[in-house]
């Protein structure tokens, strides 16, 4: 047995070591993911206001609305813009309930199933599955990454469309919030569009049952 | 010797030569040539879309799972199954509501929506218009809506995408789950294929039924069950159920026949040689009819099987009315006169126009034709002559039939009465729904009206036909047509309709809108006047301004789609017959909830005709004209041979009364059992008729050596009446309209004609030819 074996013995060794520790880096950033969504889906039901501003190369600048979010466990989201256009989308189950958007000068309401749209299907899900702690769902559509750049007493983690046809379109989504609320909900599209979603959660109403 | 060696070299060239000729054969099964010619506009439109129409063409699959749990599995199945069925040149088309599916098809309708848009007018493109259409865009951009309105804005501001796809979106639509197409219970995955071949061509139907179950049965298994219908698999399902039957029934006549035969002849040698002219004239027909029309009819196949039980009877009269050391003189001649008169029934169902049943009379007549010269020229030389001691034996069958003419009043009276009910039934006497043969005949059964009604192909039942010279002027013709069908739509008499000019507008149409589109620089700076006070940036709307150079130099054609799923719809909608009998575009009409409406709201537009592709009955018309005519020129070609044969005009009156009482009376009992006659009746009566003629000939024709019909001419003639009831009782029990049709009349009519020519055909005692 010379040196040089011993040597690369040890640098195998090192290599182990280090597969080992990523691993288990790994594992933590799981654990984090599984905690973090436990703790999400231990709130079964949400109130907050939230502004959305949006970046486009059609617009000459950003548009801002604003108005609340509802959502209740497990699966109703309801999204009432109040500002600056009246507007309400209510997804429950595969039902989604539009009203307000005119569309060629008049209101309308429409009903359709969320399974009709896949790629809205998966923007919809991005929120509805984080509030509702359900990890398997978001990753159904997402590939779910712990972004380590999260503050201390924050969260952010990063996902990215699973779907090709999505990607297109989508190139991810980053999401902040600390514990067991989201603050912000980031979509950067592949054309180089943002839409920024600010969250500032409401208490629930106290009148309601 | 030498001419035994020859007759019978002669049959075996003859026969190798037949085997080798229908061994090369194609069946077809196009069930439409059994269908009469159409006679009017509308009918030749009804019967091509019952041939090669879309509605013909559709197989509807179901997938069911057990519970809505199962679903997602279904789910998958579905998926395979479609991916399968894309890959498989048989199909045209499939659909199961996958999202991604139709991607090309999407491109072709985006490519072409400046020209296929009803609002693209000067008005929409104007600085007006534009600003319009910016503050539409504009909100739809800040709405929730955005991210579906995105990825084609910068193209089309305008929004003539979504124009486009409410004018295609069909009226109703399966629900989506799991990425697929639901039935309403959530239960059943649904998917909808197109055949390549015309729905009723069996064969290739077949074929495509056993690739559906292949592709389905590739995967896994789960607790999934699959459900097809259409009207192609009802094709292929009772073509089956005709085969089992016609096995059975076949085998169950043969040996029933068999034992008769054995029972009164005692000669199993008999009953082994009997198969010689029955075998070789079925194939010598099969043959001709192969030459003759390269391919053979599987119906005919099916009918020229029941030839046995009419050739089997040259047999017997051969056997049973030879006599060893006697001139057998009228023994050939009364054969000859048979198949003569047999043959007139025959050449009657070849006038008819029916090009299947052209086949049929061509290969009936070949067949016994053949089958009589093989029992004339070599059944003599293998069988000996019956035994004397047998004939004895029926003494009591001869005595009986001479007393037989003393009934000639009542049997005449009985015919009289059969003809005033066939007259007093008159317009009720033929069945012209023919839902027997009516290709678009429903499935029985709650899944077909399940998967119909889920799919929004329950009512595939209405088609409004525009005609005109050209494809462009049918297309034209149908435009006059979408105002007033948008006005049914909205007074809720019909749920939707699919026009092609929809996909193809008129050359005029596109010329119109071509010039509603401005030229570029004009666009561009009517743009930016338009977004000068909008949050629009003007710039970012060059590619809208590309598409719009691009449109005013496209020309929309029905190639234009060709290889998608929308060409495909298109062949079937536009009909193009040739320079000289013009072109027709076809709007389908769904949901129809008030015919009478629709009806009412074309009855005066010109090249305009409504045709309900479940009314059969338009086809057929003058079915009963044509019905009648052939049976009167069946009747008078009889009554001409035995003229020119016989010469005997009062054997002539005593012959031909014998055939048309029996026929009378066989029609009508038919209808006094089965209500209303259908072809199948029909051309079973011909047959009927067929074997009558020879009843009454052979106990008819005038023998100068006897005074009256001889008891073994009685044997023979009774022997065949009763082996032609037993085969043909066999049928008649099947559960299969058609085998139960032909076998119920020809059971009737064998032992009617054989009563009936013993009281009036056979000549009495006193009037014997001097």
């Amino acid at each position: 047995m010379n040196w040089s074996s011993i040597i690369s013995r040890r640098r195998w060794l090192l290599a182990a070591l280090g597969c080992a520790l990523l691993q288990a880096q790994a594992r933590s950033a799981d654990d984090k993911l599984t905690q973090l969504f436990s703790e999400l889906g231990a709130r079964r039901e949400r109130h907050a206001k939230f502004v959305e501003r949006k970046f486009s190369a059609l617009l000459k600048g950003p548009v801002e609305s604003s108005g609340t979010l509802v959502f209740r466990a497990p699966d109703i989201l309801e999204k009432r813009t109040v500002e600056p256009q009246r507007e309400s989308v209510r997804i429950e189950g595969n039902t989604v309930t539009y009203e307000g958007a005119p569309v060629r000068g008049s209101t309308q309401k429409r009903t359709f199933a969320l399974s009709d749209a896949p790629q809205l299907a998966a923007l919809v899900e991005s929120l509805r599955a984080t509030l509702a702690g359900d990890l398997p769902a978001l990753r159904r559509h997402y590939e779910v990454s712990w972004n380590p750049s999260g503050s201390a007493s924050g969260w952010q983690l990063t996902l990215v469309p699973n779907d090709r046809a999505l990607r297109d379109a989508v190139a991810k989504i980053e999401m902040r919030g600390a514990g067991g609320e989201v603050n912000a909900l980031d979509i950067v599209e592949a054309s180089g569009d943002l839409t920024l979603l600010s969250i500032t959660p409401l208490p629930a109403p106290a009148a309601r049952r | 010797m030498n001419r035994r060696a020859v007759r019978w070299g002669a049959w075996l060239l003859g026969v190798s030569a037949c085997a080798v000729i229908v061994a090369r054969t194609t069946i077809v099964t196009d069930i439409t040539a059994f269908l009469p010619g159409p006679s009017t506009r509308e009918q030749a439109l009804l019967a091509e879309q019952l041939r090669d129409g879309v509605a013909a063409r559709v197989i509807l699959i179901g997938i069911e799972a057990v519970s809505t749990e199962q679903a997602s599995a279904a789910a998958k199945r579905s998926q395979q199954v479609a991916a399968a069925l894309r890959n498989d040149a048989r199909f045209a088309f499939v659909a199961n509501g996958e999202p991604n599916s139709f991607i090309a098809e999407r491109d072709r309708l985006f490519d072409a929506r400046y020209l296929l848009s009803a609002q693209v007018t000067p008005q929409r493109f104007s600085i007006d218009g534009l600003r319009t259409a910016a503050v539409e865009l504009e909100a739809l951009l800040r709405s929730s809506a955005a991210p579906l309105i995105k990825p084609t804005a910068a193209r089309d501001p305008t929004g003539e995408l979504l124009a486009i796809a409410a004018a295609l979106k069909p009226a109703r639509a399966p629900v989506t789950a799991h990425g697929v197409w639901f039935d309403q219970d959530g239960r059943t995955a649904l998917l909808l294929a197109t055949t390549r071949a015309p729905g009723f061509d069996v064969d290739a139907q077949s074929e495509a039924v056993a690739a559906i179950q292949a592709a389905y049965d590739t995967s896994t298994r789960e607790a999934l069950t699959l459900h097809l219908t259409g009207p192609g698999v009802f094709a292929v399902q009772s073509r089956q159920a005709i085969q089992q039957d016609a096995r059975r029934l076949t085998l169950i006549a043969t040996i029933a026949v068999s034992l008769l035969l054995l029972l009164v002849l005692r000669s199993p040698r008999f009953l082994l040689w009997a198969a010689l002219p029955t075998a070789t004239g079925v194939l010598a027909g099969l043959a001709v009819i192969s030459v003759v029309f390269g391919s053979i009819h599987g119906v005919t196949l099916g009918f020229g099987l029941t030839l046995i039980g009419e050739a089997v009877d040259y047999a017997v009269y051969v056997q049973v009315q030879r006599q060893r050391e006697r001139d057998n003189t009228y023994l050939w001649k009364g054969l000859w006169l048979a198949v003569l008169t047999s043959s007139a029934g025959f050449i009657a169902m070849m006038l008819s126009g029916f090009a299947g049943l052209v086949q049929l009379g061509l290969m009936s007549i070949v067949g016994i034709a053949v089958a009589a010269t093989i029992a004339r020229f070599c059944l003599p030389d293998v069988l000996r002559p019956l035994d004397p001691s047998r004939q004895t034996l029926l003494r009591p069958l001869a005595r009986f039939a001479q007393r037989a003419p003393r009934w000639r009043a009542a049997v005449l009276l009985l015919g009289a009465a059969s003809v005033v009910l066939l007259i007093v039934r008159g317009d009720r006497l033929w069945n012209d729904e023919l839902a027997a043969i009516s290709p678009l005949a429903r499935g029985s059964g709650e899944m077909d009206a399940r998967l119909r009604q889920s799919t929004g192909l329950g009512d595939l039942r209405f088609v409004l036909a525009a005609e005109g010279a050209t494809i462009d002027q049918t297309l034209a013709r149908a435009e006059t047509l979408h105002d007033r069908l948008s006005e049914l739509q909205a007074r809720g008499a019909i749920a939707g309709f699919d026009s092609p000019a929809f996909l193809v507008p008129s050359a005029t149409t596109q010329q119109t809108r071509r010039e509603a589109l401005p030229d570029e620089s004009t666009l561009r700076a009517r743009l930016t006047a338009a977004l000068a006070n909008s949050a629009l940036r003007a710039e970012a709307f060059e590619p809208f301004v590309a598409d719009v150079q691009r449109a005013r130099g496209l020309t929309i054609t029905p190639d234009y789609y060709a290889g998608t799923a929308l060409g495909q719809r298109l062949a079937a909608q536009l009909v193009e017959r040739g320079a000289t009998s013009g072109a027709a575009a076809l709007i389908t009409l769904t949901g129809v909830n008030d015919a009478a409406a629709v009806g009412a709201a074309f009855n005066n537009a010109s090249g305009v005709s409504l045709i309900d592709l479940t009314d059969v009955q338009a086809l057929v018309a003058d079915y009963r004209v044509r019905a009648a005519w052939v049976a009167l020129g069946g009747g008078l070609l009889i009554v001409l041979i035995l003229a020119v044969q016989l010469r005997n005009a009062r054997a002539i009156t005593r012959i031909t009364a014998a055939v048309a009482v029996s026929i009378a009376i066989t029609t009508a009992a038919l209808v006094l059992l089965e209500g209303r006659l259908t072809l199948f009746h029909l051309v079973a009566l011909l047959l009927a008729a067929g074997v009558g003629s020879n009843y009454a000939l052979f106990l008819g024709m005038p023998r100068d050596n006897e005074p009256t019909t001889s008891a073994s001419v009685i044997l023979s003639v009774t022997l065949a009446a009763a082996t032609t009831l037993i085969a043909f009782a066999a049928l008649a029990m099947s559960a299969t309209p058609i085998l139960h049709m032909i076998g119920i009349t020809v059971a009737i009519g064998a032992p009617v004609a054989l009563l009936v020519s013993m009281a009036l055909a056979v000549p009495s005692m006193n009037e014997s030819v001097a």
